[in-house]
Order: C-alpha cells, then sequence, then structure tokens
C-alpha cells in the first residue's frame, strides 16, 4: 500500500512539474524590441468622448496583450484628427512616414475615413477602421478594412426588419443630406422598403426646425408610425423633442453608434427616446463571450467610465490586428499585415464570430436594440 | 381505634436534628423518643429490642441503615424525608408537608414491603453498571438537556459483554452486549419509567432491569427521538432489554463498576435479589403497591432488540456502527419472502413473456397504456430486490438464485420481442421505442428513487401494494422489450440503447435497494463489502454513458433556448428561423428548423444560409428545414 501512495504521489508531482514546464514555454520573453501601431481619432473637439471611449478600449486590449507572441512590445502612438478630414490625412501621414508604424487603427468618422482613401493607397499601411461603416470605405481600396458591418447590410437590416417582422407598409425616413453615412443609409433604406413593395416618405433634417416640425406633423396626418432616423445623436434629440411636443409617436429606428452617443452625451434627454430601436453591433443584454468577460472585467478595473460600445469597438480592433500582426513572420510587413488582417477568421469578439474577407469586410451578427429605462436591450440579433 | 401508634423512636442524623422537638410535640398524641443515629450504633440492642415503630429523618445512608435494622428487629417504619429527598418522596408517596409527612409517619396501619439486595447492600431505587446513556437521568430532566447529554454520549459508546442470569419461576441466561444496565427497586417514578410498562410494585416480588444497548447510531439516534418526543408506547424500544425477575445476577468479562443508590458499590458481578415482604413501612396513598396491568409475579424477559447469538462477536467490545445491523432471525417473514422471489418458477416465466409480448406491441402500436399494461404485469421487480438483499448481507443462495431468475427472465424478455419482430412484416420506429434509445443519468436518478422506494416497501409489509408503482416508474420491460426489437431489426445501435436503458434500471435499483435495506438495520452480522463493491463499479461503468448522454441533453436544451428565434440576413432577404430542434442520432447531430421568409429562396440562398449557421453554432451540423412564406 505504502508503494503505491510512493508511486502515486510521484506520479502527481511528475505530471504537476511537467505541467509547470509547459506553462513557462508558452510565455515568451519580452525581447527589447517593439511595434508600433498608429491611431487616429477625434480626441477633442466636439467628438471627444467618441475618440475618447475608443482609445479606453484600445489600452484594454493592450493590457489584455501587452506583448506580441515574440516578446516584442505594443506600442501605440495617438494622433488627434477632431473627426476632420484634414487632421486625419496629416496624422497619417505623420504615423507612417516619422513615426514609421505598422499599421494604423482608425476611430473616426464614415466621412474622415472615406478621405484618407487615395493616401492610403499611396501609403500602402494597412488601416483598420474601427468606427466606420459606409459601404465605400473599403470599396476599390485594397488597404482599409472595416470591423464593423456596412450601411448597406446595417440599412438592410433595418428596412427588412420594419417590413417583415413589424409589418409596416409605409415609413418615415430623416435624412441628413450634409452627411454621407446618414445619406447612404437612409438610400439604402429606401430602396429595400420599396424593393419588398413597402413605401417611404422622405423629409430632411437640414431645414431648420420649423419646417422639420411641419415634416413630422404631415407624416403624422398620413398616419406614418415608423421612422427611420439614420442621423447623428443631435439630430435624433431635435426630432425626438418636435415629436414630443406634437403629441406625434411613431416607432424611431436609428443607425449604429446613436445609441452610444445618446448614453454619453444626452443622458438627461434620454426619456425622450425610450423604446426608440436602433442597429448596433453590441447588445447589453447578450452574455458576453469569454473574451467579451475579460475585456469587461479589465475595463471596470482600468477605467471609472462606462464602458460603450465604442470601447468595445477599440478593443475588438486592436485584439484582431494584434492577431494580424502576430501571423505574420516580419512584424512591420505591412502588406502581409494587411493581408492577414483581411483573411481574418471567425475571431471571437465580445459577442460573436467576426471574420474579415479579402475586400477587408466584416461579417458579423448585428443587434437591433431598444432604449429601455436607459439601457440598451436586444431586441433581435441577425446573423 | 386509633391511627396512629402510641410511642415511637425517632432516630435522626444531623440533618433531621431540627425535627425532632417538632416531632416531639405531634398532634396525635404519640410518645417520641428522639434519639440520635450515633448513639443508636453504640448500642442499637437497648434501643430497637423492644421498640414497635421508628420514625427516621436523616440522609439515605442513615435511611438504609435503619431499614437494616427494621429486617432485623422487626419494627415498623416512617419516614420524615428532608426537603431535598425528592426519590424517596417519589418512590415512597411521601408528602412534602412536615405536618402530613409526621401524621403519616406515625400512623399505625404500616404494609409490608420488598426489599432489593444488591450485593447485601439495600437497594432503594437503582443501581447502575457501565455507560447508561439517555436512560439515566433524573426523572423531571430537560429536553435540551437531555439532548446534549444524549449526543455528548454518542462518541463514548461501546457495547461491552453481559451474562445476566435470572432465577425465579423462569432461569435464564443470557449473554449480551449493551452499554451499561440499570436495575431497580421500584422503577415507577423514575425517568426509565417513560420506555418501559408500568406494572411494577413494590409487593410483586420482582425487581427489574432496563438494558441499554444501542446496536447502531441510527438505533440510538431512534432512541432519543422517542425519549424526546415523550410518546409513551407499551412495547419497549429498540436498543432497549427489559427483565423483570425475583433473581438477578449480572456479569462482564471486565470488572464494572457498581453504583447503588448513587453510592459506589464495588464491581461486577452484581447479584441483586427480591426479599418480599422484608419490612413494615407506612407509605403515601399514591404508592403502586399491586399494579393492575399485571399481576404479582409476573416475570418479564424482553431481550428480542438486545444482540444474541451471531450478532453477539460483531456487536461487543467495539464501537458502535452507524447503520443497524441484524441477524436472519430478527426478520424471518421477510426473509422467507424473499427467498420466495427469488426461486423462478413457471409463474414468473409466463409472466416475463406475458408482459413482453404486451410491451412490444405496445411499443409498435406507440400506445403508452398498453406499455403501462405490461409494466405492471412485469415480474422482475421482485427478484431484483431479493438480489440487492443477496448483495447486502452475502447470502450466497439468495444471490445465485436471484440471478438466475433476473437472467432468465431477461433472455426470454428478449427472445420474446426478438421473434416477434423478426416474424413481423411492419416494423416501425414509434416515439415509444425512441423514448428508450436515450438513456440518460435522469434515468439512473429515477431507478435510484424507485429502488428506494422498492425496498421500503418490501420492508413494510402494509405498504407492499406499492410496489406496482414502483415497478411502472422504473418500466424494466419496456427497455428489455425495445432491446429485443433491437436484436430483431438486426440494429446494434437500437438494441445496445435500449438495453444500457435496461442495465441503468437494473443496477440503479439493485444499489439505491442494497443501501436502503442496509439503513433500514437489515446488513448480515457478518458484512461483506465485494457485493456492494461490485454495484458500485457497475454503477460507474453504467453511468459514463449516462452521463455523456446527459450533457447531450443539456447541450441540445441549451441549443433549443438560446436559438427560439433567430434572424438570419441571407443574399438579400431577411429569414426569420424558430421552432429549433436538435436531435443526436449516434454521432450526427441533425437540427430542424422553420424558415418564415417574404421571398422565395433559391439554392443558394439556402447554401448561404447553412454556411452561416455553420458559422455561429457549434458542432457540425446536418440542416434540415421546413419553408414557410409569409405572404
Amino acid at each position: 500500500m505504502k508503494t503505491y501512495s510512493l508511486l502515486f504521489i510521484i506520479f502527481i508531482a511528475s505530471v504537476s512539474v511537467l505541467a509547470t514546464g509547459c506553462e513557462k514555454a508558452k510565455r515568451e520573453a519580452v525581447t527589447g524590441d517593439s511595434v508600433k501601431i498608429g491611431v487616429i481619432g477625434p480626441m477633442s473637439g466636439s467628438d471627444e468622448e467618441w475618440g475618447q471611449s475608443c482609445l479606453e478600449g484600445i489600452k484594454t486590449a493592450l493590457k489584455l496583450q501587452p506583448t506580441l507572441d515574440n516578446g516584442s512590445l505594443i506600442k501605440i502612438i495617438v494622433e488627434d484628427d477632431q473627426n476632420q478630414s484634414i487632421l486625419a490625412q496629416k496624422a497619417l501621414l505623420k504615423l507612417v512616414e516619422d513615426d514609421d508604424v505598422s499599421s494604423i487603427i482608425i476611430m473616426s468618422s464614415s466621412e474622415v475615413v472615406l478621405a484618407l482613401a487615395e493616401l492610403a493607397k499611396r501609403l500602402k499601411t494597412p488601416i483598420f477602421a474601427v468606427t466606420s461603416t459606409h459601404p465605400d470605405i473599403t470599396e476599390n481600396n485594397s488597404y482599409i478594412s472595416q470591423l464593423l458591418f456596412d450601411d448597406h447590410f446595417q440599412a438592410s437590416v433595418a428596412s427588412l426588419y420594419v417590413r417583415d417582422e413589424l409589418l409596416a407598409e409605409r415609413v418615415g425616413v430623416v435624412i441628413d443630406k450634409t452627411n454621407t453615412h446618414s445619406e447612404y443609409l437612409a438610400r439604402q433604406f429606401i430602396s429595400k422598403f420599396a424593393s419588398t413593395g413597402g413605401t417611404c416618405i422622405e423629409i430632411s433634417a437640414n431645414n431648420g426646425d420649423e419646417e422639420l416640425l411641419a415634416s413630422l406633423e404631415f407624416l403624422q396626418v398620413q398616419k406614418i408610425n415608423f421612422l427611420y432616423v439614420p442621423l447623428e445623436a443631435e439630430h435624433v434629440v431635435t426630432i425626438a423633442q418636435l415629436l414630443h411636443q406634437t403629441d406625434y409617436h411613431p416607432v424611431m429606428i436609428g443607425s449604429d453608434g446613436l445609441q452610444a452617443m445618446m448614453l454619453l452625451q444626452y443622458q438627461e434627454e434620454l426619456y425622450l427616446v425610450n423604446g426608440m430601436l436602433a442597429t448596433d453591433p453590441y447588445s447589453s443584454t447578450i452574455s458576453p463571450t469569454d473574451y467579451g468577460e475579460r475585456m469587461q472585467r479589465l475595463f471596470q478595473k482600468s477605467f471609472s467610465t462606462p464602458g460603450t460600445v465604442l470601447a468595445a469597438q477599440g478593443a475588438e480592433g486592436t485584439s484582431i490586428m494584434l492577431s494580424a500582426i502576430n501571423r505574420c513572420p516580419e512584424q512591420s510587413d505591412r502588406s502581409c499585415i494587411n493581408q492577414m488582417l483581411r483573411s481574418t477568421r471567425d475571431f471571437v469578439g465580445f459577442l460573436g464570430k467576426i471574420s474579415i474577407d479579402e475586400n477587408g469586410k466584416a461579417e458579423r451578427p448585428i443587434f437591433i436594440n431598444t432604449v429601455d429605462n436607459s439601457k440598451l436591450r436586444s431586441v433581435v440579433k441577425v446573423y | 381505634m386509633t391511627n396512629h401508634v402510641s410511642s415511637a423512636l425517632f432516630i435522626y442524623s444531623e440533618e433531621g436534628q431540627e425535627f425532632a422537638a417538632k416531632i416531639a410535640e405531634n398532634s396525635h398524641g404519640v410518645d417520641i423518643t428522639p434519639v440520635p443515629i450515633s448513639v443508636i450504633l453504640d448500642s442499637e440492642k437497648e434501643y430497637l429490642q423492644n421498640c414497635r415503630h421508628v420514625v427516621v429523618c436523616g440522609p439515605i445512608t442513615v435511611i438504609k441503615k435503619v431499614m437494616q435494622w427494621a429486617m432485623e428487629y422487626q419494627f415498623s417504619l416512617g419516614f420524615i424525608p428532608l426537603p431535598s429527598q425528592t426519590s424517596l418522596i417519589g418512590s415512597y408517596g411521601l408528602p412534602k408537608d412536615f405536618t402530613e409527612a409526621v401524621s403519616l409517619a406515625l400512623r399505625n396501619d404500616p404494609r409490608n414491603l420488598d426489599i432489593v439486595l444488591c450485593n447485601n447492600q439495600i437497594l432503594l431505587f437503582k443501581a447502575s453498571v457501565g455507560l447508561i446513556p439517555l436512560v439515566d437521568n433524573p426523572e423531571k430532566t430537560s429536553k435540551i438537556k437531555l439532548l446534549i447529554n444524549g449526543l455528548k454520549q454518542l462518541f463514548s459508546m461501546h457495547l461491552l459483554p453481559f451474562t445476566i442470569r435470572t432465577s425465579g419461576k423462569n432461569n435464564a441466561e443470557l449473554s449480551t452486549a449493551a452499554c451499561g444496565c440499570l436495575l431497580f427497586a421500584n422503577p415507577e417514578h423514575s425517568f426509565a419509567s417513560r420506555l418501559i410498562a408500568h406494572d411494577s410494585s413494590f409487593t410483586d416480588g420482582l425487581l427489574s432491569m432496563v438494558v441499554v444497548a444501542p446496536i447502531s447510531i441510527v438505533s440510538y439516534f431512534r432512541l432519543m427521538y422517542r425519549i424526546l418526543t415523550g410518546k409513551i408506547s407499551s412495547t419497549v424500544p429498540d436498543s432497549i432489554g427489559f427483565i423483570k425477575s425475583p433473581h438477578i445476577n449480572l456479569e462482564s468479562e471486565y470488572g464494572l463498576n457498581v453504583y447503588v443508590d448513587g453510592e459506589e458499590g464495588g464491581k461486577t458481578p452484581v447479584d441483586c435479589r427480591v426479599i418480599p415482604n422484608a419490612i413494615k413501612i407506612n407509605h403515601g396513598k399514591n404508592l403502586v403497591l399491586e399494579n393492575k396491568r399485571s399481576a404479582p409475579g409476573s416475570e418479564k424477559h424482553i431481550t428480542k432488540s438486545l444482540p444474541l447469538g451471531k450478532e453477539l462477536p460483531k456487536a461487543k467490545n467495539k464501537r458502535i456502527p452507524f447503520f443497524t445491523y441484524a441477524s436472519e432471525d430478527r426478520f424471518k417473514d421477510l426473509f422467507i419472502a424473499l427467498r420466495e422471489d427469488a426461486q423462478p418458477n413457471t409463474i414468473y416465466l409466463v409472466l416475463m413473456v406475458l408482459s413482453t409480448m404486451l410491451a412490444t406491441v405496445g411499443l409498435a402500436m406507440n400506445s403508452s397504456s398498453v406499455i403501462i399494461g405490461a409494466m405492471l404485469l412485469a415480474p422482475l421487480m421482485a427478484p431484483i430486490i431479493a438480489l440487492a438483499m443477496g448483495i447486502l448481507r452475502m447470502d450466497r443462495n439468495m444471490l445465485k438464485q436471484s440471478l438466475w431468475k433476473i437472467f432468465t427472465g431477461v433472455f426470454l424478455a428478449l427472445t420474446t420481442a426478438a421473434v416477434m419482430t423478426l416474424l413481423s412484416p411492419y416494423q416501425p420506429l414509434t416515439n415509444e421505442m425512441q423514448g428508450r434509445l436515450n438513456p440518460t443519468v435522469l434515468d439512473l436518478i429515477v431507478a435510484i428513487v424507485a429502488g428506494i422506494a422498492g425496498a421500503y416497501t418490501k420492508s413494510y409489509k402494509e405498504i407492499l401494494q406499492s410496489l406496482a408503482g414502483v415497478a411502472i416508474a422504473v418500466a424494466l420491460v419496456p427497455p428489455l422489450a425495445t432491446a429485443g426489437i433491437g436484436i430483431g431489426r438486426l440494429d446494434l445501435y437500437f438494441f445496445s440503447h435500449a438495453f444500457l436503458l435496461f442495465l441503468t434500471n437494473f443496477v440503479g435499483i439493485v444499489l439505491a435497494a442494497t443501501l436502503t435495506f442496509r439503513i433500514l438495520g437489515f446488513s448480515g452480522v457478518v458484512r461483506d463489502k465485494r457485493g456492494l463493491s461490485i454495484v458500485c463499479l457497475f454503477l460507474i461503468a453504467v453511468s459514463i454513458p449516462l452521463f455523456m448522454a446527459y450533457q447531450g441533453i443539456t447541450e441540445k436544451a441549451a441549443f433549443e433556448k438560446g436559438w427560439r428565434i433567430e434572424r438570419f440576413y441571407v443574399n438579400g432577404k431577411y429569414l426569420i428561423v424558430q421552432n429549433a430542434d436538435l436531435i443526436t442520432t449516434g454521432r450526427k447531430k441533425v437540427l430542424t428548423v422553420e424558415i418564415l421568409a417574404r421571398e422565395q429562396l433559391s439554392r443558394g440562398d439556402l447554401t448561404e444560409f447553412k454556411r452561416k449557421v455553420k458559422k455561429n453554432f457549434p458542432d457540425d451540423l446536418i440542416i434540415r428545414a421546413k419553408l414557410t412564406y409569409i405572404p
């Protein structure tokens, strides 16, 4: 009996030693080399919260993974573009030519990223757009990739959800003609809705409050019960206030990032949009994946600000970029990083799998959320 | 005629000195001569030779001394109890009030009472030998104190060997093991009287002995429960032996201390005998002299719950086991019934064939009522319960016979169902059959509960009719019939899964019934752990595939719950996908869904849908979809 006990103890001890050895072998020692990643986003100006929130996500991802698999340290260089195209172009040039970054994460709007298209082609540097969704961003451009689904997908899903699930026949669509993102979403929504036999009534958000009010009253008379509002948070708040005045309560459907901006910038007006729907890449009522849980814990430990979808986008974008860099033999090889980024398959993000195809477009589920007493609640998930 | 004596001697100790003057001034005109005990001791003859009546007041030792003199000099005796002498007051029915006590002590109508001598010392109340948990307490002990003391003593209890000899009308010798024994001159008004019949008196010529022998922790707790709930019953509880005899001799292999009325009284052996009508005593009115429930001189030997015979070597000198054990003699009827159950017979074979035929038809018809009928007919439960008892007691005969009976029944069932299937041109796969092809841990739990119920019902005649319900719950024959159908269809998967369900039920019942019998105290005196170990090994072997199957069920439930309604955007079309059903057949996982769409779906759309499902959901699923178009 004693012999068996001794053998058992030796066996357990051997297994423990081997296990410890294996564990140690997995970890790479820090080599002292570093890889630079440029970050461009609105770090000041009216969209400062947007940029700061996204940057917190990037920092959280780097806390989770501070080095590459070969032990190289990851260094980020942040440039502020105030969500303006000219500043973004300057920042891009500086990062590529002066700082020699291996890749860039951009947190700016679709308009800004679209303005970088020509420069990106020339500089041949992989740019990962983590917040912009315009489909043209990746059109005819082999160096800009997107983390989020594009506007074509999101507007189509919104349109078909209203048509096929809410069974709407007629929808009012409010367009901000000065905003490329808004214009594209609205057009795609109308096109898809019309293709299924529905009718859309367009109104403009750019002709002042009085005319907007008149347009809304017209929709009320027309008994339109659904409003598609692919607009910035500021416009949506204005519309919500006008609807409140007229005692007109159609179901509003917004686009990505809207609810996050409402939560960040318009806390006091949230009651006006209670019950409003919006397409979004995330939902707070869906159980996160292991990655999502770890990231949330780390975020809460590191920052006192609330975690937003923008922070989640920053974190996911960084993790996907690091994964692409890790798969390259030479970790400053921009061409390889770009290729690897565009062959991301089934990366497990916050709420599910993300793939990026060879055209730089992301495939991921989309959520339609509702604002429910200041919180986002998932209504449907569309794969 | 006066009720009181004309004169009396008052013998007192230091404690009773204060009463000397008071009793001298008694209202009955009795002439009192107060004498301290110390004086009497120096010249007893002078004071006692011609004395007719004595009143005594002092500690128990003084009272006993005076009682000895009373026997010797034949004077009658009265007591003035000290306020602390509650046992004396209770035993002899003495008044607590001094005036009344004086009146009683001086009366001239004493009664002849028995006296018990233990090792030649007068036993006034009780004598104890060994540790006597729960029973040896003052008459009015609080329940909390009882509970605490009972639990404390739980860890120090051992059963010690005793030889008890009684002589009277029935001479007997009994070898047993017990924690300890309590001997009473008269058990009435003692704590132990809660456990025994109230038929003792000071004039029946008998002394009583309570033997405390809890043979397991379980029976100790049962005794504790009875004492704490204060249930008075005419039956002596388990763990207690009760003897009434004119002469009891108690021997132990060890020299155990004997305490007589709380005072050390030497070591074992102890010899106690009754001297009938030994003393004339003035006692109170409520003293039981001739108990109506027992004729004078009626001896008793209630020793059936004491370890005897084969049980003795197991019990004595050992720490008390947790579960009760028993020799076969204790449960003769049960063992006779179980041996009958283990015997193969024609009725069993016929019933087995008939129930299998009924089950096979019921399964093919997908009729649960016909299958229930087959369950009711099924005679397999009885030999399985007998097998469980055989395993517990390692009764090779019972084990062999019950195993052979089960094996025969299983063989017959498989053959019958297989032949019926082979001969039938119609071989459907019904829901009732499918339901028996995916046994899980839940089935094992059902079997275990049914096994417990089976053993429990078998142990108590009054609930034996519940066995049919238990048989239904476990359903032994339908899985066997399904396995037989599998043989008939030459389908190994079919056979193996249905037979696994039967094995699950079988092992579950056997294990649970074995353990239940053990808890209920049917373990053999000489216990053999081999049988139980084999069953446990079988259980582990059966549990592995069952656990895997259970995981499959939970996965399926989680998948289906998570799915509820999903939406897919496929090539510009919006699909609402609902009613997901995941079926695992062998290694294949088939997902059946219902798709709601407004546009016509092409082959390309369905391929893209399949790709998205496979991408976003675990496992390699085979997808089957039912399409519904929303107009």
